[in-house]
């Protein structure tokens, strides 16, 4: 494909890893999480550092995920809108081996965490027991998180095949080696556009069945007498929206970091605006199809767990969730100007965003705990902890390689979005 | 049938052209354009710019009114014949969100329809036409009283219209 010549100063912006920011910010806040996670857990009640933990856990493993996700979306479509900013929406898979390793570490802090280890579980046969849970999650993980790789893998290999030769150093010897055979021609572009063809609906269907697991066994296992065969895909729309969210979040940041406000316009704005908008719907849609037969049906063990989170001391943070992800952003993004402006359109984003963290927050703590709502240390500490770690990946993959595809955006272009 | 108003129609053979027409008519003054293309297109769309329509007014209030009388119609009929079912109070919200609901979409969709119907008729502008542009030719229509005439065709022959004729 020709790249036209308005394109050139796009591909010298692409390398110029602009991400060293974010990564020093990263690795600043990471490191603060790390000190209050080890004094956390070394005092007196490193169970709640460990709840915090586990939310956070989830939480960001969704997100980084979920933006993956947008982008096999579009793959699958056919779409070409989101040319310019797909690759915002890609870069978290640099947090994924952070991910893996802290879920490895999250089975140090089990006997904080699932009840059933304590108290087990034998109606529900071996599902519930620290083995097969493990087990079957790191199996889950793996593919998950491997597909999603391999994925974000082979997008990226034609812009660094194309782009190699304005980096130098290791970030060449690693271009080169990412690159490898690959030019430009009519085979290997064919060849690309089937794996990913084969590679993007497959991410669908993995990451569909892979956090349905998770979410059964990390979530709902929590309160191990309820069940909700609904979590699993409230859990996965719930992470998908944050995808989304953050990709807003990320758009806005980085069109004004690399003076893109040529290439991202009106019509990202407003598609991914009606996205969120959309995706904020439908996670209202299944919190009340939820909640509607729990009231209808009446039963005493599906009732505990919806009864100790709308009344009693939980009730503000329910509130505030619904408000969060749901009234706020329906208010605010149902407006065409508030979706354009990129100012609104980030803080509807965030808003949902920090929403659906509290959500997350709502549906662990209480299972676990007596007490109300706290916000204190463990919480805040630990979740700036993770958005470091978050923050350092980013930064790392916008460092390293090309953060906006110059061949998506130009292919954008080219249809006139 | 209305006749159609006085005004200039030209037919051109490039989207460029055409988009290059509608923003130099624009940059003129002269708002009032009706543009026929073949096949949809982006560029055009682009051009004739995203004016809001009026029917989404329309809508709004048939929602509005449409979730009003869902919870309003449910609570009413539950207190004024009162039947308890399954040990739940009279005027339960929870499920009447879903009576709520429907009848915001039953009375939205309808005022939407009844709407475009009422805005159809009443502001009907009739506007020369050409069977080339359902083929392989993009329209321009462009009404306008006869002093302005000479200044409109110089435009759209200016801007490499295949043809240019004036429509009385």
């Amino acid at each position: 494909m020709i790249v036209p010549a308005a394109h050139h100063d796009l591909r010298e912006r692409a390398v110029s890893g602009p991400g060293r920011g974010m990564l020093l910010l990263g690795a600043v806040l990471a490191l603060l999480g790390l000190v209050f996670f080890v004094i956390l857990i070394l005092g007196d009640d490193p169970g709640r550092a460990w709840r915090s933990y586990h939310i956070n856990f989830l939480f960001f493993t969704g997100l980084s995920l979920g933006g993956i996700i947008f982008a096999a979306i579009q793959k699958v479509s056919k779409g070409v809108w989101a040319g310019a900013i797909v690759r915002f929406s890609e870069a978290p898979v640099a947090f994924l081996p952070i991910s893996l390793v802290l879920f490895l570490l999250l089975f140090l802090g089990r006997q904080y965490l699932f009840p059933w280890i304590e108290h087990p579980t034998p109606i529900r046969g071996n599902w519930l027991t620290t083995g097969a849970v493990f087990w079957r999650d790191l199996v889950a993980v793996f593919a998950v998180f491997g597909v999603a790789t391999a994925f974000v893998y082979y997008d990226l290999q034609p812009d660094v095949a194309d782009l190699r030769r304005g980096v130098t150093g290791w970030r060449r010897t690693l271009y080169d080696r990412i690159a490898g055979d690959y030019v430009p021609d009519p085979e290997h572009l064919e060849r690309t556009a089937r794996r990913l063809t084969v590679l993007s609906p497959a991410m669908l269907v993995v990451y569909a069945y892979g956090m349905t697991l998770i979410g059964f066994d990390l979530l709902m296992s929590l309160a191990p007498y309820w069940v909700s065969t609904l979590l699993g895909a409230f859990f996965f729309m719930g992470a998908f929206l944050t995808g989304l969210t953050t990709l807003g979040l990320m758009m806005v940041y980085w069109r004004r970091k690399l003076g893109l406000q040529d290439t991202i316009g009106r019509q990202q704005f407003h598609d991914l605006g009606k996205l969120i908008f959309g995706f904020s719907v439908f996670w209202a849609y299944l919190m009340f199809s939820q909640l509607l037969v729990i009231w209808y049906g009446n039963l005493r063990e599906e009732t505990g767990f919806v009864f100790y989170r709308l009344w009693g001391e939980w009730r503000p943070i329910a509130v505030l969730v619904f408000l969060m992800v749901f009234l706020i952003p329906f208010w605010g993004l149902i407006w065409v100007k508030a979706k354009i402006t990129p100012f609104t359109f980030a803080l509807f984003s965030f808003i949902s965003l920090c929403g659906v963290w509290l959500e997350r927050f709502l549906l662990v703590q209480p299972s676990l705990t007596e007490v109300g709502p706290a916000f204190g240390l463990p919480e805040i500490g630990i979740t700036v902890g993770f958005l470091g770690l978050f923050l350092l990946a980013y930064g790392w993959f916008a460092a390293t390689f090309p953060i906006v595809s110059p061949r998506l955006a130009a292919q954008a272009e080219e249809t006139h979005h | 049938m209305t006749k159609a108003p006085g005004g200039v129609l030209a037919a051109y053979r490039h989207v460029d052209a055409a988009v290059d027409a509608i923003r130099r008519l624009k940059e003129m003054g002269q708002r009032d354009v009706t543009v026929y293309t073949p096949v949809p297109n982006h560029e055009i769309a682009q051009a004739v710019g995203h004016p809001a329509s009026p029917v989404r007014v329309w809508t709004l209030v048939g929602g509005l009114t449409g979730c009003f009388t869902g919870f309003a119609m449910s609570l009413w009929m539950s207190y004024d014949y009162p039947v308890v079912v399954g040990g739940k109070p009279l005027g339960s919200v929870l499920p009447y969100v879903v009576i709520g609901f429907e009848l915001t979409i039953l009375f939205g969709a309808l005022a939407t329809i009844m709407g475009l119907i009422v805005h159809a008729v009443l502001g009907y502008r009739p506007a020369a036409y050409d069977p080339r542009f359902t083929d392989d030719h993009i329209g321009l229509f462009v009404p306008c009283p006869v002093e302005r005439r000479p200044q409109v065709e110089q435009v759209l022959k200016s801007t490499g219209a295949v043809d240019v004729r004036v429509e009385t």
